[in-house]
């Protein structure tokens, strides 16, 4: 055995086996990180329900309409009851309203009498539109995108 | 880099890992300890695919006769790589069982279990013990048809042995398998084998140091290396064309996964995972009384001579040539799996393949675009459409949904005009199965698509077609072998003017022309 060289060899042979568990190590690291990570990047997909017939809502009164949403949870499906406000703002323009409030996500209701929106919280108002009037919202009410068909009034959750 | 190895000085005043590593690494290997030495690193590098692709699998799946199915398509369909982890595990456990056996045979060739290395190869019998039992827990998980009708076979064969009865209670957690039964072979899947694996590799690995490698028959003249790089090297290098291999398969192979667990469904014949069909083919020859033969007997004489090895050969000769009985006693044994497992392979019905629609399932498809149904099942409806539907209700709720929507969910809305037939409601149940396993709908002929509305309709009430329908009249999936197109048409016609003793009502009228034509047609082609 050549003494001098051997060092080397031994040297060369532990690069080999550390670069061959690297690559095996990579591999399971791929797989198993792509698994782990894969759900918590999933998107939502979006997609558009039939809301109400056109004909059927008051002209500037926001009108409560409750959706029924289908979210993937995981391997199973959960059905969320969604309430949506739709306003008629014209012959055939609609304005969806998600009602939690942008204060601290309470649930707005209308009141129709006043023609405003309030919070039962902390008492943020807002107009038939999701403007803010009063109160401590930050922001007004987030809108959701609608498209009309015919008569049917499509929003998209 | 200066930090890091303060650190790491300081760590190793603390713990001395630094001795421990060289303890473990710089072991020396004498001479002559080739590739053959290999076997029992590859068990250990799959081991640990194992556990870890264990572990993230357990991320997702639930122990539940409800969800663990869903949870199984989750991980193959939705997770990214889902798919290939599974088949790491599924094939790993094959890989396992071949490496353990390759790795026992080469201990036996060599002679390494004789004196002083006795206690080593029975804690290493244990440990193929317990991958066995790994393999038996592992498939009841996915609760699918396999799962299902296997495990009660294996629940079967414990209840023959003595107090059968109360050991097939404990394997079941109660009277029937089920939602206890997973739980149980779950926990001790996930919990109880691997602690008990790890306990006996290491133990399997100190005893393995203590002793040395017992190394090549004749003392080879050099001297001893450190097992770190120089037999490293050949472990790793075995260990990473033993990985690709099954990185391989786990990506070109479909992992299996059947249909749901249907208890109720007796049509399907259970085979098991490869390894164990030899034993499951040794059942054939000993009917009856017998069997104990075959399920406790010879494996529990096979396990026994395993054990006792060291201390039936205990002469010092370790050349397989001097060793003539064990050799002979290994190479019967050996070739008796071989052949039982060839035999149980041949013996293996055509498995129905799950993409394949018979005619319920096609009817179903059909009758759930019918009107009725579509006045819930709608984007947006009362009830989510039906082809997206995750059903984890029993079938009989189905069934009785799909006959009287108003009895089961009542005041809901005003239910849809009159019920379906019985058969309707098996058809849709029938499709539904296939859509919980993600079965495409294929595209078929507009006259098998009349036929199988027929089927569904009228026929499936009381006749079984391709393992599904009622049993009141014959089954019809082969009708074709013994009635011609005339005779079924006549028969379906007016069944009393074929024979008075018929007790079959007529569907001359039922039926309009052309989709007597069709059906007949149909039925006369099954053969």
């Amino acid at each position: 055995m050549n003494t001098t060289r051997e060092p080397h060899r031994r040297q060369f042979f532990a690069r080999v086996v550390k670069t061959i568990q690297a690559v095996i190590g990579g591999t399971l690291g791929v797989v198993l990180g792509g698994s782990i990570v894969s759900p918590s990047l999933a998107r939502r997909e979006e997609r558009w329900l039939p809301g109400a017939s056109l004909s059927g809502l008051a002209e500037n009164a926001p009108t409560p309409i409750a959706l029924r949403v289908v979210r993937e949870d995981g391997y199973s499906q959960i059905i969320e009851r969604r309430v949506v406000f739709l306003v008629k703002t014209g012959e055939a323009s609609v304005t969806a309203l998600d009602p939690t409030c942008t204060h601290l996500g309470c649930r707005v209701s209308w009141d129709a009498e006043a023609r405003e929106l309030r919070c039962p919280c902390h008492g943020g108002v807002y107009d038939h539109l999701g403007q803010v009037k009063s109160g401590p919202p930050p922001a007004p009410l987030p809108k959701l995108s609608t498209k009309i068909d015919g008569d049917k009034v499509f929003i998209q959750v | 880099m200066k930090p890091l190895n303060d650190l790491l000085d300081w760590l190793d005043s603390r713990t001395g890992w630094r001795t421990g590593r060289a303890h473990l690494l710089e072991e020396p290997i004498q001479a002559g300890v080739g590739w053959w030495f290999v076997t029992g690193s590859i068990i250990l590098m799959l081991l640990t695919v194992q556990l870890i692709t264990g572990v993230v699998l357990a991320m997702y799946y639930v122990p539940s006769p409800e969800h663990a199915y869903d949870s199984i398509r989750f991980i193959m369909e939705r997770i990214t790589f889902g798919r290939v982890l599974r088949g790491l595990h599924f094939f790993g456990a094959s890989f396992i069982v071949v490496a353990a056996v390759i790795h026992m045979l080469r201990v036996v060739a060599l002679g390494s279990y004789k004196k002083p290395r006795e206690v080593t190869w029975i804690t290493g019998v244990v440990l193929l013990l317990v991958i066995l039992g790994f393999a038996l827990t592992g498939y009841l998980l996915p609760w699918d048809q396999k799962a299902y009708w296997a495990t009660t076979v294996t629940i079967n064969i414990a209840r023959s042995g003595p107090m059968g009865e109360y050991v097939a209670g404990l394997m079941r957690g109660g009277e029937a398998l089920g939602s206890l039964t997973l739980l149980r072979w779950y926990a001790v899947h996930v919990f109880l084998l691997p602690a008990s694996l790890i306990v006996f590799v290491i133990a399997h690995l100190f005893l393995m140091r203590r002793h040395g490698i017992s190394g090549a028959l004749k003392p080879v003249p050099g001297e001893p290396k450190p097992f770190y790089p120089y037999h490293a090297l050949k472990d790793t290098i075995a260990g990473a064309l033993v990985f690709t291999l099954l990185v391989t398969f786990a990506i070109l192979f479909n992992t299996p996964l059947d249909q749901i667990a249907d208890p109720s469904d007796a049509s399907y014949v259970p085979r098991p995972e490869w390894y164990f069909l030899s034993l499951f083919q040794l059942l054939k020859y000993f009917p009856g009384p017998l069997e104990p033969l075959a399920t406790m007997v010879i494996p529990g004489l096979v396990v026994g001579v395993l054990v006792l090895l060291p201390f039936i050969d205990r002469r010092p000769d370790r050349h397989f040539l001097k060793r003539p009985l064990v050799f002979a006693g290994f190479a019967v044994i050996g070739s008796a799996i071989i052949v039982l497992t060839y035999l149980g392979y041949k013996d293996t019905p055509a498995h129905a393949n799950p993409a394949v629609w018979g005619p319920l399932p096609l009817a179903g498809h059909e009758f759930v675009n019918d009107q009725r149904c579509l006045t819930c099942h709608v984007d947006g409806g009362a009830a989510g459409p039906i082809a997206e539907l995750r059903l984890r209700r029993d079938p009989e709720w189905l069934i009785a949904h799909v006959r009287d929507p108003q009895m089961i969910a009542p005041g809901l809305r005003e239910p849809p005009l009159g019920g379906m037939s019985d058969g309707q409601a098996r058809s849709i149940a029938s499709y539904l199965k296939k859509v919980r396993a993600g079965v495409p709908v294929p595209s078929v002929s507009n006259e098998t698509r009349v036929a199988s509305r027929v089927m569904g309709r009228y026929c499936a009430n009381c006749h079984m077609i391709d393992g599904e329908g009622g049993s009141i009249g014959p089954d019809l999936s082969h009708i074709g072998r013994t009635r011609d197109a005339m005779w079924l048409h006549d028969w379906i016609t007016q069944p009393d003017a074929v024979d008075p003793a018929a007790n079959m009502p007529a569907f001359g009228e039922a039926l309009k022309p052309e989709e007597m034509t069709i059906v007949v047609k149909y039925l006369a082609a099954r053969k």
